[in-house]
């Protein structure tokens, strides 16, 4: 679907391990407790719907997204089941407050922890890239898997070439047991952007 | 400068606004916390009050925090003034290093907030 060499696609797996690591680091120092990794993989798909993802199509999940744009566009989000998402806020919040505010701060809370998280992913991406990246305000949704993507903004509906990839990882904070993952999609536009800067950027390396 | 060591915090998430309140509260009791969740609520504050701190956020809507940070600087230059921001990119810091911004990235955590304060302190 798209021509990377092992090379290139080691590479993107390798920033996105370097933001998600940064990122993971961050969600650490929120919640006081190891956040353990996956390794990321890269898929590309036509319809998210095809994606290993969208196995389990009903499951309510949280997911906060950020739009972002600079030499490539797309989004990025971050994902986790809803019936965890007042334990995670629990858990982050370092000062006891009564069960009403935690609900009420739910959203709230969700939507900090994504900012800081997918900037940290994208902040660490752009650094290394040398390629500054915009990112527009964080957006909550709660809905099923199948519907994560159809939103009107969305690089899934937009684009005229409906080829996503998507780089997913996993994480996971054992001591509440609650895990999510965080998604980029692109569409092949940026994609070709992407391969082109991290071919460029092998190049610098590698001299 | 009043007695009270003043703080206003500048940011659209009520969480982070919350935390970090709470941060600085149980470190600097005395300490007097006003909070604006928008670049335009911060610059109609800063009319009637001064502030010794003010810790901004950078991805708001409206002004974000450098457009903010460089109005404020321009009009007092003696408070210490922080971006407080998920936005890492290096990019930002230098742009607020050379607005003469201080950067803490996020998250917050109680440690990075009383460490910073702590040494500002110090040097006023």
């Amino acid at each position: 679907m798209i021509d990377l060499s092992e090379l290139e696609h080691d590479t993107i797996s390798e920033l996105i391990n370097i933001g998600v690591g940064r990122a993971a680091s961050s969600l650490s120092e929120m919640v006081g407790q190891p956040v353990e990794l996956t390794v990321p993989t890269i898929s590309f798909v036509e319809r998210f719907s095809d994606s290993e993802l969208a196995k389990a199509p009903t499951e309510v999940v949280s997911a906060v997204s950020q739009r972002f744009e600079g030499p490539f566009t797309g989004e990025a989000m971050l994902v986790f089941p809803e019936v965890r998402s007042l334990e995670l806020v629990r858990s982050l919040l370092k000062v006891d407050v009564p069960l009403d505010t935690l609900t009420d701060l739910e959203q709230e809370a969700l939507m900090e922890v994504g900012n800081i998280i997918l900037n940290a992913c994208l902040g660490s991406i752009s650094n290394v890239l040398g390629e500054p990246i915009d990112c527009a305000m964080p957006t909550f949704r709660k809905r099923e898997t199948q519907a994560l993507l159809d939103d009107d903004t969305s690089v899934a509906s937009s684009g005229s070439h409906p080829v996503l990839m998507i780089l997913h990882v996993q994480f996971m904070l054992r001591q509440n047991d609650i895990d999510g993952y965080v998604l980029f999609v692109m569409d092949l536009e940026s994609i070709q952007m992407l391969r082109d800067l991290v071919r460029r950027f092998l190049d610098n390396s590698l001299g | 400068m009043s007695q009270t060591t003043s703080v206003l915090l500048v940011d659209d998430s009520k969480f982070a606004r919350l935390l970090v309140k709470a941060f600085i509260s149980s470190n600097f009791t005395d300490w007097k916390i006003d909070e604006a969740e928008d670049a335009d609520k911060a610059l109609t504050m800063v009319e009637d009050k001064s502030y010794d701190y003010m810790i901004i956020d950078f991805n708001m809507p409206g002004m974000n925090g450098l457009e903010l940070g460089r109005e404020l600087r321009a009009r007092f230059p003696q408070t210490v003034i922080a971006l407080l921001t998920a936005n890492i990119q290096q990019e930002i810091q230098q742009k607020a290093e050379g607005l003469g911004l201080d950067f803490i990235p996020k998250p917050p955590t109680e440690e990075k907030i009383r460490d910073y304060l702590a040494s500002r302190e110090a040097d006023r």
